[in-house]
């Protein structure tokens, strides 16, 4: 086609008073041309582009597939195109709408689709108040927001109404400020989204306080944005409000129910399993459920055989099959279970109910499974049993009988051990006890006690009975208690009965013999005090007899010393006298005065000798050594005029009678020093004496003294001489007084004072040996305790 | 220096209540000591009463223990409580026969100037006697007139 250029310039002008821009497109070359206000009008990118996608690119993309349409259409059916759709202006950003009008024809085989565009101005779509006037009838809440700050544009009555307020109070009042307590300033940028996004907002199940009621209502709102052709932008929000209080409150209390039931069933003190298929998943458990199996919580949808591998071999599973085939309801109580809890096969008892579960068409398709951990109380029942067996075996080792007194009935029941001792082997009544051989009145009275003592009911009784078959009398102790019923009646009496007849009697001879011993007792009593006032006598009569001897020993000493002084001194008046005249013969007077000085020797010796007999000894520490001193200078004289060799070794300090040691070691040295002054011959010689000691052990003593000896260790002093010794048989002799072994002219001396070294040595609890042979001199051992027991540590 | 001491106005007091010993102190005194004046008491009542009248200046008293009635401890206790024959310490000595040793310790709690034991040989108690008065007239003492 072909336009001269007037034409061309007249129209142009018409066109462009009429606001259109003319376009062709090619459908051979899928072209397009269109003038210079068609570029703008499309807001073409690119003036070079003039294909049919560029210009399909600047429709809105929810147009764009209406427009390709319009145009395939008019192509096909080379008729006219009326299309509208938006298209982006490049210059303001956003939307406007334009109208193409075309005409499909042929030109030179091509076809060409051309015409003209203009753009329109799109009507302001608002939503009429009639609108929401009937939506009222409706159950929608609806109301309609500005989008400058929120405010109610319009509403419905229904939505007043939902949201709990006054038509009055929000129309025109921002939505935050009308409804603070249910939109926030973060609900109210998510609104403000909505404008600019355009999409849709739901906000479901809202909570929507009521004053007039107690509960809330709840509420879904969907929020629309609305389109506003003029401005080219969401300019409004469509709020819709449904009514879910209902379904949302159904909804809350079956969750509640629901959350019950599981309580329920998870708090039942049953495991309570639900298995399903014949496999027997598990479906549903409980807590007890998980605790039994003990295979803790993650069990679910597992085959029991995999949760619980060890009831393979136990009747479970069979048990669970049975019922899922015959469709019959199990139950069974205490039945055995091995169960793994904790690492540890433990045997369990539980009560078991297994009943099928069916579906609609009566086909099994699981089993509901209920059991009763009974463990405990079967294990109880068990060792109940065995403690009444072992009771029995009690029973039957003590030689126990056992029996009953039913009240009601009047009647005692017992057991074959009391048949044995009564001689009765059936139950006996009242009235037939009243009538044997025991003491009715005694058992009447022990059985009013334990039936009246409430609730200790005790029966204790001791009897004796006569067998009517063998006349044997028997003892017989029983004890019981008596049961009430919940009325505090007594019902019976019910214990145990034993045969205390030989025990009785072995009491009975006991108590005799006791009887006879404390007789015994009392009469040695009697005896020993009659002893006792013996001795009492006896040490009256002694320390009588002490003081008489004490008395002798005073006489002694004075009395008898006196005459024997004057004797001598006035035989020596006489001897003087005469001396003068010369002429008396001496020899009688001699005899007078030897004769009264040695009576003056004896009792002097006896005098000492009943002292320290006498006396007990003092115990201090007494330093032998210095004994030994003193004993040489009261001797020095005779040591002296015989030249004595005295060879003495260290001694000890002993505990001792300074006194008495004094008078031992003086009478055996001057002893030594006496026997060893002549020979057998009558010769003189030096004496030589030796004095040793040792410690010794008690077993060390001489057999004879063992037995009396109190310590354990003993010094033994040996006195060896060189004198005319004496003759072995009379060792023992010698230490008797006035034991004279030689005659009173070769040796001088009272007789008396190795009986005092004797006495000496037993007062210090040791002892005295002396051995001899005739001219070998003479070795005296004296034997003295370490530590006398006064003294020790 | 030498004193004279007047023997006739102090006589030698011996109390003692044995005849017999008097009889040997008698005898051998008269051998020994032949200047002294002898005054034989038998009874500590009677010398106690001679020596309190102040009648009575000895020159030694020589008593017996064991006497009938005062013994010599008794009388010697009487002595030491009499201010005035204490100062005048007039020796006293014991002769007894025999001696206890409880009697030595309870005479040595005494003022005494000696405790001898009659000895049963006449040559030594003679040499006892001796020596006791020959000390006593040697030694001076408060009691002597001849000391100024």
């Amino acid at each position: 086609m072909s336009y001269s250029p007037e034409f061309t310039l007249q129209t142009d002008l018409a066109l462009k008073a009429a606001g259109l821009s003319i376009w062709q497109l090619d459908s051979t070359s899928a072209h397009y041309r269109g003038d210079d206000r068609f570029q703008q009008l499309l807001g073409m990118k690119d003036p070079s582009d003039h294909s049919y996608t560029a210009f399909l690119d600047r429709v809105h993309p929810e147009e764009r597939d209406q427009v390709n349409q319009a145009f395939a259409q008019a192509l096909k059916t080379e008729t006219s195109l009326d299309v509208t759709f938006r298209c982006m202006d490049p210059l303001i950003q956003d939307y406007h709408t334009v109208r193409l009008w075309g005409q499909s024809e042929r030109v030179n085989d091509t076809l060409l689709l051309r015409g003209v565009a203009q753009q329109v101005k799109s009507a302001p779509v608002s939503i009429s108040q009639e609108l929401f006037t009937w939506l009222d009838s409706t159950s929608i809440g609806m109301a309609l927001l500005e989008e400058h700050d929120l405010s109610y544009v319009t509403i419905n009555a229904l939505y007043a109404t939902l949201i709990g307020k006054k038509t009055e109070e929000l129309l025109g009042k921002p939505l935050l400020a009308a409804i603070p307590d249910l939109i926030g300033q973060e609900y109210k940028e998510k609104l403000k989204g909505v404008l600019a996004s355009g999409t849709i907002l739901s906000v479901p199940e809202v909570e929507v306080p009521l004053p007039s009621e107690q509960e809330p209502n709840y509420i879904d709102f969907t929020y629309k944005p609305h389109w506003n052709e003029d401005l080219q932008r969401y300019t409004q929000l469509l709020v819709l409000a449904t009514d879910v209080t209902s379904q949302v409150r159904m909804r809350k209390e079956l969750e509640r129910q629901k959350a019950e039931l599981e309580h329920v069933i998870q708090s039942a003190p049953v495991s309570i399993a639900r298995l399903i298929g014949p496999d027997f998943k598990i479906a549903t458990v409980n807590q007890a459920f998980v605790d039994i199996s003990g295979k803790g919580p993650h069990i679910l949808n597992k085959p029991l055989i995999e949760v619980m591998p060890e009831i393979e071999n136990q009747p479970f599973l069979h048990l669970l099959q049975q019922v899922y085939e015959t469709k019959e309801t199990y139950e069974q109580k205490a039945l055995t279970a091995y169960i793994m809890q904790e690492g540890q096969l433990q045997q369990k008892y539980f009560n078991v109910c297994y009943t099928p579960l069916l579906d609609d068409h009566q086909e099994v398709y699981g089993i509901l499974c209920f059991s009763i951990d009974v463990t405990t109380q079967i294990r109880l029942q068990k060792r109940s049993e065995q403690s009444s067996q072992s009771l029995q075996n009690a029973v039957n080792l003590a030689q126990l009988g056992t029996w009953v007194i039913h009240i009601e009935e009047k009647v005692l029941s017992f057991s074959a051990a009391v048949s044995a001792w009564i001689g009765f082997t059936s139950a006996l009544t009242f009235e037939k006890i009243s009538r044997m051989d025991l003491d009715v009145r005694l058992l009447e009275q022990a059985y009013r006690k334990a039936v009246t003592s409430y609730p200790e009911g005790r029966f204790e009784i001791e009897f004796e009975v006569v067998n009517p078959q063998t006349q044997r009398h028997h003892t017989l102790y029983a004890l019981g208690n008596t049961h009430f019923d919940e009325h505090g009646r007594a019902t019976r009496i019910r214990g145990f009965v034993q045969d205390v007849s030989s025990q009785r009697k072995m009491q009975q001879v006991l108590e005799v013999s006791v009887k006879e011993r404390t007789q015994q007792l009392a009469a040695t009593n009697e005896e020993l005090q009659v002893s006792n006032e013996e001795l009492l006598q006896a040490n009256e009569h002694l320390s009588r007899s002490n003081e008489s001897l004490e008395q002798f020993a005073f006489i002694a000493s004075h009395d008898l010393q006196e005459p024997l002084r004057k004797i001598r001194q006035f035989s020596d008046l006489i001897v003087k006298r005469y001396q003068r005249e010369q002429y008396l013969d001496e020899f009688y007077l001699d005899r007078i005065r030897q004769s009264a000085s040695r009576m003056s020797l004896l009792v002097s010796d006896l005098l000492t000798f009943s002292r320290i007999s006498n006396a007990t000894p003092q115990l201090k520490r007494v330093d032998l050594n210095q004994i030994l001193e003193r004993v040489q200078e009261n001797l020095s004289v005779t040591l002296e005029e015989t030249q004595a060799q005295l060879s003495v070794v260290p001694l000890p300090v002993i505990e001792g009678d300074a006194m008495q040691l004094e008078q031992l070691w003086q009478n055996l040295i001057s002893n030594a020093l006496k026997f060893s002054s002549k020979t057998l011959t009558g010769q003189d010689q030096i004496p030589a004496i030796q004095i040793n000691k040792r410690e010794i052990n008690a077993s060390e003593l001489p057999l004879n003294f063992i037995a009396q000896s109190n310590e354990k260790m003993y010094y033994k002093f040996s006195i060896q001489d060189n004198g005319v010794g004496f003759d072995e048989r009379y060792s023992e002799r010698i230490f008797g007084v006035f034991q004279r072994l030689h005659g009173k002219t070769e040796f001088k001396g009272s007789g008396i004072g190795l009986a005092i070294c004797q006495k000496v040595a037993l007062n210090h609890g040791g002892f005295i040996t002396a051995q001899s042979q005739v001219g070998m001199g003479a070795l005296f051992e004296v034997y003295l305790p370490k530590s006398q027991p006064e003294v020790k540590g | 220096m030498s004193h004279s001491f007047d023997f006739e106005t102090h006589p030698l007091i011996i109390l003692e209540d044995d005849e017999d010993d008097r009889h040997i102190y008698e005898n051998i005194l008269r051998e020994i000591a032949p200047y002294l004046q002898l005054r034989f008491f038998s009874r500590g009542e009677d010398l106690l009463s001679a020596l309190e009248s102040r009648s009575l200046q000895p020159f030694l008293i020589i008593s017996e223990v064991h006497l009938g009635g005062m013994t010599g401890m008794e009388l010697r206790r009487k002595l030491d409580e009499d201010e005035e024959i204490r100062t005048k310490a007039i020796p006293f000595v014991f002769f007894s026969h025999p001696i206890f040793k409880r009697e030595l310790e309870e005479a040595y709690h005494l003022t005494i100037q000696g405790f001898f034991e009659k000895s049963p040989d006449l040559t030594a108690f003679q040499k006892q006697l001796d020596s006791v008065i020959r000390y006593w007239t040697d030694c001076l003492h408060p009691n002597r007139s001849d000391v100024k």
